[in-house]
């Protein structure tokens, strides 16, 4: 039909399958589904009309660029506000963690483990500040190109090279008695 | 002794949450993404923003270079059609009185009213008919603006639909036969009879939108319409 319907269509097809990756660093950044709900509603929009910014590049690290932003504009603008929802994480993370814990296998000590060990890490990746937080979830969670990572934060290579490191030993600082009980585990992350 | 990065990136993607977005926010986002393009039809590219880094900032830059150039190309090549830019400004025109809550400044279902309310503010007299009967009531009339001047807008509900119909002096005294295009999912119909040119547009469907063109003509006809 009309052009304009068209650019609808292109904008979904290009930008909805992405919403996955879009959610999990917005409510990573966050930390609340509400907040992170309307921070990527809005950035959908912002990437919307922004869409013939988008030719020939990747529409992932363009969009979470956008997401980002959108993000770290709503903690610039409410950051009182955004230390008040610290006290809700404990018992978010327990609530995810719980779907982990029931398909692991049956020894009652070692879901109990598992479920520990669930709430350690999500608290220590939830401790660091945002943006060494941003990194590890790109790069761990959603397993990003070191190059999109610095597109989608707007920093050098180098730059993401250096977060990075200095989050994993943030990570390894707080998770100092964690040592993963088997290394070569093939159970990917949790897929709530 | 410490985790290597893998071992530690191992036990990240084993125990941390990868959140997943509620049920319906893709729905939502479609939603307020086609709102979105309803509401404002004329994209722009994005314009660089400031307080990023360098390298950032030339990437935004290379790209809205580029699409400015490339915006270029297209326009110079491909002339916009009179029609087509013609069923835009018809269009915007339509959605602007529905957001603005200006539909009508003479509001009447009256056309013994709203005609004269024309008068001295135009240098021409639009027909204006009352369709009441056939389901398309009168509601109202309002200056609007077309084509490069300034154009009498006609105010048609049926139901809960509203019609905006446009009327100017058309360039030729010609006839043209009515002719129906669709824009942002609103029916238009166009056509030009008695010195008039005549634009329909409306959330109608387009046979309705049409049978009303149809009725219109046939009421406004000049010469020897029985009355």
């Amino acid at each position: 039909m009309s052009l304009s319907t068209d650019r609808t269509r292109q904008f979904e097809a290009a930008a909805l399958p992405h919403l996955d990756a879009a959610w999990n660093l917005a409510r990573w950044l966050l930390r609340d589904d509400q907040l992170a709900d309307d921070a990527v509603q809005e950035a959908y929009l912002r990437a919307f009309r922004f869409f013939e910014g988008l030719r020939g590049e990747s529409a992932r690290p363009w969009l979470l660029g956008i997401v980002r932003n959108a993000c770290y504009d709503w903690m610039r603008q409410n950051r009182q506000l955004a230390d008040q929802l610290e006290f809700d994480e404990l018992r978010d993370s327990e609530a995810v963690s719980a779907p982990f814990s029931s398909s692991a296998d049956g020894d009652p000590a070692r879901q109990w483990e598992q479920r520990v060990q669930g709430e350690r890490v999500n608290a220590a990746i939830d401790a660091l500040p945002p943006v060494y937080r941003e990194v590890i979830v790109l790069r761990e969670l959603e397993e990003l190109r070191y190059e999109d990572i610095a597109r989608i934060a707007g920093i050098p290579l180098g730059t993401v090279m250096s977060r990075l490191s200095r989050a994993r030993s943030m990570l390894r600082e707080s998770l100092r008695d964690e040592r993963p009980g088997d290394a070569g585990g093939r159970t990917r992350h949790v897929n709530v | 002794m410490s985790m290597s990065d893998e071992e530690l990136g191992t036990l990240i993607r084993r125990h941390a949450v990868r959140h997943m977005p509620p049920e319906g926010l893709a729905a939502r986002i479609a939603n307020a993404v086609r709102t979105e393009e309803a509401a404002a039809p004329a994209p722009k590219p994005a314009p660089a923003r400031p307080g990023r880094g360098l390298w950032q900032g030339l990437a935004w830059f290379g790209t809205g270079a580029a699409t400015a150039w490339g915006l270029a190309l297209v326009l110079l090549a491909t002339p916009m059609p009179p029609a087509d830019a013609l069923a835009e400004g018809v269009t915007a025109n339509h959605v602007r009185s529905l957001m603005a809550s200006h539909l009508a400044d003479v509001a009447s279902s009256d056309h013994h009213t709203v005609k004269p309310w024309f008068a001295g503010k135009l240098d021409f007299s639009p027909p204006v008919v009352d369709l009441a009967a056939e389901g398309f009531a009168l509601a109202g009339g309002r200056l609007d603006y077309l084509d490069g001047r300034t154009v009498a807008a006609l105010v048609y509900r049926s139901g809960p639909h509203v019609i905006n119909l446009f009327v100017w002096p058309a360039p030729d005294a010609k006839g043209e036969a009515p002719v129906a295009s669709a824009r942002q999912g609103y029916q238009l119909v166009h056509w030009a009879q008695g010195g008039m040119q005549a634009w329909a547009v409306s959330d109608l469907n387009a046979t309705e939108l049409q049978n009303f063109a149809a009725l219109l003509r046939e009421r406004t006809a000049p010469a020897p319409s029985p009355k």
